[in-house]
Formats: C-alpha cells, structure tokens, sequence
C-alpha cells in the first residue's frame, strides 16, 4: 500500500491528520512525518484508530500461521 | 486510516490555558478569547472592519460597528471587551472576531502545509474543500 497523509483543517483554524497504507505499527512512523508538515501546529492529542487495530490483528494472525509452518518444518 | 493526529495553530491557545485565563480578572469585564499572538489579533480585527487601531505592548484598542474595543493580554492569552457595553455585545463581538481568527489560521495553515509537502517530497493528491474545512491528501512520492 501506498502511505497516504490526509490534512483536515476546520473553519476555525484547527486541524487534523491522519495517515493510512501503513500496516499495524509501522503507522506509529507516521508521527514524524505529521509533525513535520504540519509544523505551524502544536499537537494536542493524537490516537490509533480501529483500523489501527485490525491491521495489528490481521499481522499477528499471519505471524501465527507462519510459527505453526516451522514447527510442522522442525518436527 | 491508523493514526489520527490533532493539532492546534501557533497563535491560538489550547484549552486548558482557556480555563486558566478565564478565572483571571485583569481586565474588567472582558472575556477570554484564543488569541495568543498579537499580531493575529489586528489581523482578525481588521478582517472584522475594525478601524484606528492602537497598540501598545499586550494590550490592542479599536472602533468597530460594536463600539470601543479594548483587548489585554492577561497570561498567554488576549482577553477583550466593547467598552461600557454588556456581556452580550461583547460575547456578539467575540464571536465575529473568532470567525475571521478562523478563516486566517485556516488559510495560513493551507500554505505552510503545501509548503512543506513540496519540502518533503509529498505530492498533493487531492484538496476539498466540504462545509468550510479544506481537506488535503498527500501520498509519499516514490
């Protein structure tokens, strides 16, 4: 996937940022990248979203597919 | 989307300086605004039609449709106030005053963002602008 920065920014002169085509952690990279194009800001508050969540879910169940492969290859 | 990031523009306050400031009281009769750069508030002032503005160090005078204006800065944050009138034309004036605040943050924060995304090799893939937020997306140019 390819990663996506999207910039939200209000009437009231707030805004927001969200990225995307990350998968599980690797998102956590992102904030760098945010900070850093929107530096006329001061964070005040970030969180993982849901989606967040189920990319992490989606990695540690491959991760378990791939565990149960080697100790069938071992055995 | 994985990772949402809130962000406030340099210039304005965030709430909890809000809550601060407003048990102060320094200058009677005036309320909180979240102004924290003078320079925005003439701005947004003059956005607003204000004339023969005078200022001093923290402290802004003006005329407007509403009245005399007085803002003092009181903390971090600007405070203000139309002269001899109630709290209900003052919190009118805050609000027109908020507005255009609001409009010039938002347009400086458009620049600046684009700006930076040429800075750092991102490439603006769409911008909409949706019941006056303006929403840009960038993608990592490879």
């Amino acid at each position: 996937m390819t990663k996506r920065i999207t910039v939200t920014i209000h009437a009231d002169g707030t805004f927001s940022a969200e990225s995307s085509g990350q998968a599980g952690t690797a998102c956590l990279d992102d904030m760098t990248v945010i900070e850093a194009l929107c530096d006329s800001g001061i964070v005040v508050g970030s969180n993982l979203t849901p989606e967040y969540f189920t990319e992490a879910q989606i990695v540690r169940s491959h991760q378990a597919v791939s565990f149960a492969t080697e100790e069938d290859l071992s055995s | 989307m994985s990772l949402e990031v809130l962000l406030i523009p340099i210039g304005l306050a965030a709430l909890a300086a809000l809550r601060e400031i407003r048990s102060t009281d320094l200058c009677e009769k005036c309320k909180a605004t979240r102004i924290t750069d003078q320079a925005l508030l003439v701005q947004a002032l003059t956005g607003v039609g204000a004339s023969n503005l005078v200022e001093a160090d923290g402290r802004v005078t003006a005329e407007s449709r509403f009245g005399s204006l007085t803002f003092q800065r009181v903390g971090a944050t600007y405070l203000g106030r139309v002269d001899g009138a109630d709290a209900v034309v003052t919190a009118e004036m805050l609000t027109d005053l908020d507005r255009s605040v609001g409009e010039i943050t938002q347009m400086r924060s458009m620049n600046r963002i684009r700006e930076r995304a040429t800075e750092l090799g991102l490439v603006l893939l769409s911008e909409r602008n949706e019941d006056g937020s303006i929403q840009l997306v960038f993608e990592q140019a490879s």
